[in-house]
């Protein structure tokens, strides 16, 4: 396998300390209170399981932690009666990494529903790799091969929700103009820029990063002159109409864009959706049925359930 | 049974969770597929948001893992009781707040699982003792 790993771009800052066990919640919070975006909790070498004390490491999204930020958590243990834990309070820098090396390890192709092979970037035939082009030709037969560089973003094939719209592009193959919402690794819209030369597609995705890592994997693909790639939801597609969206998200989050999917699509369309845990379902069929929306298809995988929209 | 190499205790926002710190690097160093953890445990807390939802991700030797969520922090279960933005900033003096008996065995209800307590009113004695040092008085 190739080295793979971005360049660093940016580091976090962060904030050790120690605190009792019975402290740890408190002292999480506190922290989230003065910007922290997330706290790990670890055991302490040679501390005893029940009592003892804990490391909080507690991370800001900016490189340095703002001193009116800092002066509110000192504030904060000393009013919360964590005082005596500041003495162990350090400084730390979080610099970015490839934190996903270790389990690209373990990466292979394989096969999605009868029509894809999901590869990691390195087995491509231009990849700088001892595997570069060599693809098992049983495995991919007359396949697509999508080839993914598994990053920061969302897709990289293996999820039950990714594999339930690659296969439901089987039975619902991409029509004319596609919107893909969320897209991630962009793996749906490569999908269906394979499938289809003369589909105009438009991706979106709220997250730069994912954006970025996007714009690489459509690339690798050779589909980046065919698909519209844009930082943004629904809103930047506004005024357009489509005849099918793809929506691997979460339940709350397409149930919230329903409005704006019926807005978008024209009459007969479909929006395959993904991402729905079985127990959340009932609120999407509430939703799509108030909306407009028949549900035409629909697969359980373990917890998940994907779904196929389409708007009468 | 599979074994398990690592336990990882994160505390985040609810709905929020993405693979830079402290996601990436905690479970990057087990080689735990860090996007598969952020869109289950999106999917798992996306009604919470706003919230703090602790998690606490066992890794097994295969580098598969679960997860089980905990409950909120107490303080922010105060905080939202007793409708206050922030605690106090000087608790013994400054009261920001009151929080009902009711609410404080709510509460405890709710955190019992992950308290140290072995009685509801144990629970409820740890409770107050926040809502104290946020300057929230408990009233009848």
């Amino acid at each position: 396998m190739t080295e793979t790993a971005a360049e660093p771009r940016k580091s976090w800052a962060a904030l050790e300390i120690e605190v009792k066990r019975t402290d740890e919640d408190l002292a999480c919070w506190l922290l989230m209170q003065c910007g922290a975006q997330g706290c790990e909790v670890e055991g302490l070498d040679g501390q005893p399981a029940e009592g003892g004390k804990v490391r909080v490491r507690a991370t800001f999204d900016s490189a340095v932690i703002a001193q009116s930020d800092f002066d509110s958590i000192i504030g904060s243990f000393e009013e919360y009666g964590l005082a005596e834990s500041l003495k162990t309070l350090k400084r730390k820098d979080v610099p970015e990494e490839d934190w996903l090396a270790r389990w690209k390890e373990g990466f292979e192709p394989f096969r999605v529903g009868t029509m894809f092979i999901v590869a990691p970037s390195w087995y491509h035939p231009q990849a700088d790799s001892d595997c570069a082009g060599k693809l098992d030709s049983e495995l991919v037969g007359n396949r697509k091969v999508i080839y993914i560089e598994p990053g920061m973003a969302f897709g990289t094939g293996l999820h039950a929700t990714t594999q339930f719209c690659l296969r439901a592009l089987e039975s619902f193959p991409p029509r004319k103009r596609i919107l893909d919402v969320g897209t991630g690794s962009g793996i749906l819209a490569i999908a269906a820029a394979l499938l289809c030369n003369d589909c105009q597609i438009c991706a979106v995705d709220i997250d730069p990063v994912a954006v970025d890592f996007a714009a690489k994997d459509l690339e690798l693909n050779d589909v980046d002159g065919r698909i519209e790639l844009l930082v943004g939801s629904t809103d930047v597609a506004q005024g357009r109409l489509f005849d099918m969206l793809l929506s691997n998200l979460t339940c709350e989050d397409i149930v919230a864009l329903l409005p704006d999917y019926a807005r978008l699509l024209a009459t007969g369309g479909v929006v395959l959706c993904a991402g729905i845990l079985a127990e959340k379902l009932p609120l999407l069929e509430k939703a799509a049925a108030e909306k407009g929306f028949q549900i035409v298809q629909s697969e359980t995988i373990g917890h998940w359930v994907g779904v196929v929209l389409q708007k009468g | 049974m599979k074994k398990v190499v690592g336990k990882v205790k994160l505390q985040i926002q609810a709905g929020k969770a993405n693979p830079a710190p402290p996601i990436g690097p905690a479970l990057g160093q087990h080689g735990v597929n860090i996007m598969q953890f952020c869109k289950e445990y999106n999917a798992k807390t996306q009604d919470k948001a706003g919230s703090v939802v602790p998690v606490e991700i066992t890794v097994y030797e295969d580098r598969s893992f679960d997860f089980i969520l905990k409950t909120p922090p107490a303080a922010e279960l105060i905080k939202k009781a007793a409708n206050v933005e922030k605690g106090s900033a000087a608790p013994n003096k400054n009261k920001v707040g009151t929080l009902t008996k009711a609410k404080v065995t709510e509460i405890a209800k709710v955190k019992m699982p992950d308290l140290n307590a072995t009685t509801l009113e144990a629970a409820e004695s740890m409770i107050v003792g926040t809502a104290k040092n946020m300057g929230i008085t408990v009233v009848d």
